[in-house]
């Protein structure tokens, strides 16, 4: 796996590629926390790149929307494969997290 | 079900959370062999790698030196996954499937395998450790 992180328009997208599985999710935990930490408005976490994630992965993006909405953060999904969205349905998560079909997209509803 | 003499694999591990790539990988080549979908290949991956790390974290505690054994079976129609640890015995009732994905924490995975396979059962008689058993037909009415 390997996750990217690049500012923009006043947030930060987090571009992840490969399979998020429990050997990998502690690497995006780390990178998502990283951001949290300061605070940043609006993280975007791309997903175009993702082939597989596992509950492990889900649990850490699950705990990134946690974290930012309690500084008033905006924690926003983009770009999903039909794979992945199709474990956020299973998991009752894709009406949970805001879901965007593009990074443009996800930045601008913030 | 029904069991064939089309062949069954056999793989010994370690709990290494880096080895669960090699175990899906051969997960979704068995799956192709038993004449699964796409999609259902990717189900049953998601099952058999969601039971090895329930026993990483849960059985092995994060220990990456302990023992799994994954036994793929090809059926006339479908295929079954036997997956064994050797750790401490674990009361079959606790793996009780959640109502929802979120009712508990570590639920999810639960909740996901229940969701990719046909079958499951905990608790298989084994000597040692415990011995789980996943199901997956490559038609639904294939029972």
């Amino acid at each position: 796996m390997e996750v990217t992180s690049i500012m923009a328009n006043g947030g930060v997208i987090v571009a992840v590629r490969g399979e998020v599985d429990l050997y990998a999710s502690p690497r995006l935990r780390r990178e998502i926390v990283r951001w949290i930490k300061e605070r940043i408005l609006s993280l975007v976490v791309d997903l175009n790149g993702v082939t597989y994630m596992d509950s492990s992965g889900i649990a850490t993006l699950v705990e990134g929307l946690q974290l930012s909405r309690k500084y008033g953060g905006r924690f926003t999904i983009a770009r999903p494969g039909p794979s992945i969205q199709e474990v956020l349905r299973f998991a009752h998560l894709d009406k949970v997290f805001p879901i965007f079909g593009s990074v443009e997209e996800a930045l601008e509803a913030s | 079900m029904t069991e064939s003499a089309k062949g069954t694999l056999e793989i010994r591990t370690l709990s290494d959370p880096r080895l669960l790539s090699v175990i899906r990988a051969t997960t979704g080549q068995m799956a192709l062999i038993a004449g699964f979908e796409s999609q259902q290949v990717e189900h049953l991956k998601l099952a058999v790698d969601e039971v090895c790390t329930n026993i990483i974290r849960h059985t092995y505690k994060a220990d990456p030196g302990q023992e799994m054994i994954v036994m793929f079976t090809l059926l006339d129609n479908g295929i079954k996954v036997d997956i064994q640890d050797f750790g401490k015995k674990v009361d079959p009732h606790i793996f009780r499937m959640p109502s929802t994905p979120r009712s508990k924490p570590g639920g999810l995975g639960l909740f996901l395998i229940e969701s990719m396979v046909d079958d499951i059962e905990f608790g298989l008689p084994t000597p040692v450790g415990n011995k789980c058993r996943l199901i997956k037909y490559t038609n639904k009415g294939g029972h």
